[in-house]
């Protein structure tokens, strides 16, 4: 019989707990660590929007891993223009209604549509098909009030140490950020990163301190739970308002890490990430993963 | 008989919430239906004095044919039953001036009958000054810029208040509802010259105190006209057994009767029913019959005397002659730019502009509609003779694009309708850039903004000294504004609309 006393008993667990643990965090710590460096894109392709919602969501676990019944969720699609949905300016409202019954489906308390546009509001709203996407079970709601946002801060911010976020975002359960993919005369890409202008207030001052830093910064401090990005028809020239050249991808992308998203978009946009300044400066920041070879796509 | 007064109320009743309903549906996004400028077109002042001014046929003010039927057969019943102005007046006298005695007398009955003929002079030599006072336009404009845009206050506290409290479910339902109304969901409108609009309309309120409806009586060019419309009517004012306590001629609004009774103004009755309610021998009623003169009696009538016909009409043409000099009017040799003002940007689908300002009632709906609330009222831009018409200030909002909502509300057609499809070729005016002042050209800062927001991409963008400028394509700038509106330079936008390219339709 193996004879030990109570007292080395105990100090021989304590070491082994304690190792474990250590060892277990760091372990851990390298998975997560893993995932961030590592992250997986779900890549849906071919049908329907709502099939392709569908899909794209399911490779990366599905809805429910996302939307717990009674949660309160946020949808914040790219509402920003006047323009029609076959124009490829705004998200695609189909997409928007897919996933507003998607997490339906998965017992959401309550679902909220939310952008801050750049045209009126009244003139956006009517002709870019939100309106009809917000039928599937969704409220409505035009950030454009002041009274609307709440301060936060920004710590890992280069120029940006603090702004606004709008507070239905910020108390919501789950964001659900809601892109398209489109080229911008200022930023040469716009996907998911500068669609979070969009919960912003005073944008103006981005454009004069750094765009493109403002961007990145941002997105250090408000992020989405899960990215939905709508290319199925892509804007190619003149963004991100256009009218410009237009191509039908055919495809939703899902994911959770925002830079990846971003050069996914890119990619598809025809141009190099690594040449977009937003999204260089957000992986320098550690916002995500910019080299699509250390991505995950896994395709549907 | 003498329930016809009570009709008469409820009839005055509502067609004052009809007008207040066409107001407030003259927003954008338009419902189809209705056409939101009914009163304005039925206005047979307007309608004669635009087309005498301008020139033109105007075919929707045909609709006031139907007032002018009406005023041949029944006489100023819609001065009695329907005018808007009429109903504020008569509401004013119970609400303020109930105590006051004042004086019933038929001093000035005459006054409105000059006023027209000056304005029809002045309408003659192209001068359309009937804006300032024919009653519709008035009361439009005067609630378009005094009341709904101050009222619009209340309800966007209210919503700031249930969006602020929409953790509890009641206050979420509240503020979900609210954001679906246009006055709280649009932007917050501002007007200019509301002050002095308020004025004018509190001015002719006021004169409610020296005695009832004085404005109606004396000053009303609308009332005169359809006065001279009622001189034999078919619904004539009859006294049967009549004891002279003259109760009747005390009560009447209009001073419409005369020393005797028995006789009646037909020119000056709005057949309000007053004085068949307050005869207490039921002597007084009303009743068809077969048009007759009413003149047979120097005491019907009312006396316009010659002289002051002629001052009337020496006023008109001293002011339309006034109104020829102004170097507003005056177009720049080597442009077709007015002096009056650069920034003299028409909405689309405006007519040219010697035409707008005399088709151009100042009634307000196209201000009212514009969702970006860019319409505004001309203060020197247009010079003397555009004073209130709508220009575009796209500092303050601009022309959007998927909109024709002003073409569609304008009751002169002095902005004739339009297609949202054309929009890309109607030129009101040219983007200019402020190389000064714009940070993409003095700062070499990467800006853009102007070319984000361009609808119809007339920002083009070429390297100059190691940067991107931007440059304005005049061939597709349609002067639309929504650069200068997005522009982040403050005050003055680096980017600016300038009337220079403006061609109006199509």
């Amino acid at each position: 019989m193996y004879k030990i006393t109570r007292r080395e008993f105990l100090r021989r667990a304590g070491i082994v707990g304690v190792v474990t643990c250590v060892a277990g965090e760091e372990f851990l710590g390298l998975m997560e660590a893993q995932a961030a460096v590592q992250p997986t894109l779900s890549v849906a392709s071919g049908g329907s929007p709502e099939i392709l919602v569908k899909k794209a969501i399911d490779g990366l676990g599905g809805i429910k891993k996302f939307v717990k019944p009674g949660n309160i969720i946020v949808i914040k699609p790219n509402l920003a223009w006047a323009r029609r949905p076959e124009q490829a300016a705004n998200t695609n409202p189909e997409v928007i209604s897919a996933l507003i019954r998607l997490c339906k489906q998965a017992g959401a308390k309550r679902i909220t549509v939310l952008d801050h546009s750049c045209d009126s509001t009244e003139a956006a709203f009517a002709v870019n098909g939100v309106r009809d996407a917000v039928k599937a079970g969704a409220r409505l709601v035009a950030a454009d009030k002041k009274f609307m946002f709440r301060d936060i801060k920004i710590p890992k911010g280069k120029v940006l140490k603090a702004d606004q976020c709008a507070k239905e975002i910020l108390d919501a359960d789950v964001f659900i950020n809601v892109p398209i993919a489109k080229v911008h005369g200022s930023t040469t890409i716009t996907a998911s990163m500068k669609n979070m202008m969009g919960t912003n207030f005073d944008r103006q001052a981005w454009h004069q301190l750094d765009l493109e830093q403002c961007i990145a910064d941002y997105s250090t401090a408000v992020k989405p739970d899960l990215i939905v990005l709508d290319a199925i028809r892509i804007l190619l020239t003149r963004g991100p308002k256009g009218p410009g050249q237009m191509k039908d991808v055919g495809q939703i992308i899902a994911g959770t890490d925002p830079v990846a998203i971003d050069a996914y978009a890119t990619k598809l946009l025809g141009k190099d990430p690594k040449q977009v300044s937003h999204i260089k400066y957000a992986a320098a920041l550690g916002v995500g993963q910019i080299d699509l070879k250390k991505v995950t796509l896994r395709k549907a | 008989m003498t329930q016809m007064r009570t009709i008469r109320r409820i009839s005055q009743i509502a067609f004052f919430g009809f007008f207040l309903f066409l107001i407030l549906r003259t927003v954008y996004p338009l419902k189809g239906g209705l056409p939101v400028d009914l009163f304005a077109r039925l206005d047979p002042l307007v309608a004669g004095a635009t087309m005498l001014a301008s020139r033109s046929f105007i075919r929707p003010m045909m609709l006031s044919l139907v007032i002018i039927g009406m005023t041949l057969v029944l006489g100023r019943v819609f001065c009695g039953w329907i005018c808007p102005m009429g109903t504020t007046l008569d509401a004013s006298d119970k609400v303020f001036f109930r105590a006051k005695r004042r004086r019933n007398e038929p001093r000035f009955l005459s006054f409105k009958y000059y006023v027209l003929v000056a304005l029809a002079v002045s309408a003659l030599f192209s001068m359309q000054a009937v804006y300032l006072l024919d009653p519709l336009s008035l009361l439009n404009r005067t609630v378009v810029l005094v009341f709904v845009a101050p009222i619009q206050i209340i309800p966007r506290a209210l919503y700031h208040l249930a969006y602020t409290w929409s953790g509890n479910g009641l206050f979420m339902w509240l503020s979900d509802h609210m954001s679906a109304w246009p006055s709280v969901a649009g932007p917050q409108f501002y007007f200019r010259q509301a002050f002095i609009v308020m004025a004018v309309f509190v001015g002719i309120v006021s004169l409610n105190s020296l005695s009832r409806r004085f404005w109606c009586r004396n000053l009303c060019p609308l009332g005169a006209l359809l006065g001279l419309l009622s001189f034999v009517p078919v619904l004539k004012r009859v006294v049967g057994d009549c004891n002279d306590c003259t109760r009747c001629a005390t009560d009447c609004k209009m001073a419409a009767i005369p020393e005797n009774p028995r006789l009646t103004r037909t020119t000056e009755c709005i057949e309000c029913f007053n004085c068949v309610s307050v005869c207490n021998r039921q002597a007084v009623g009303f009743r068809f019959g077969v048009p007759q003169s009413a003149i047979r009696n120097p005491q019907s009538a009312i006396s316009l005397s010659r002289r002051r016909l002629l001052q009337g009409a020496g006023v008109g043409l001293a002011v339309a002659a006034v109104a020829a000099i102004d170097p507003g009017r005056k177009i720049a040799v080597a442009a077709p730019v007015r002096l009056s003002s650069p920034f003299l940007i028409r909405p689309p689908g405006s007519v040219p502009e010697d035409e707008f300002v005399d088709q151009c009632t100042r009634c307000g709906a196209c201000m009212k509609v514009c969702p970006t609330n860019g319409l505004q009222p001309a203060i020197h831009e247009a010079g003397l003779e555009g004073f209130w018409t709508p220009i575009l200030v796209p500092r303050i909002g601009c022309c959007t694009q998927e909109c024709n909502a002003c073409g569609e509300v304008c009751p002169t057609d002095a902005i004739a309708p339009f297609k949202i499809a054309d929009k890309p070729r109607i030129f009101i005016g040219t983007a200019v850039i402020d190389r000064s002042q714009c940070i993409a050209w003095n700062a070499d800062k990467k800006c853009l903004v102007c070319d984000e927001y361009c609808s119809y991409k007339a920002i083009v963008w070429k390297v100059q000294d190691g940067a991107k400028r931007p440059f304005v394509d005049e061939k597709v700038c349609t002067g639309c504004g929504i650069c200068e509106t997005a522009c982040p330079i403050q005050p003055v936008a680096a980017i600016r609309v300038y009337s220079l390219g403006d061609k109006r339709t199509p």
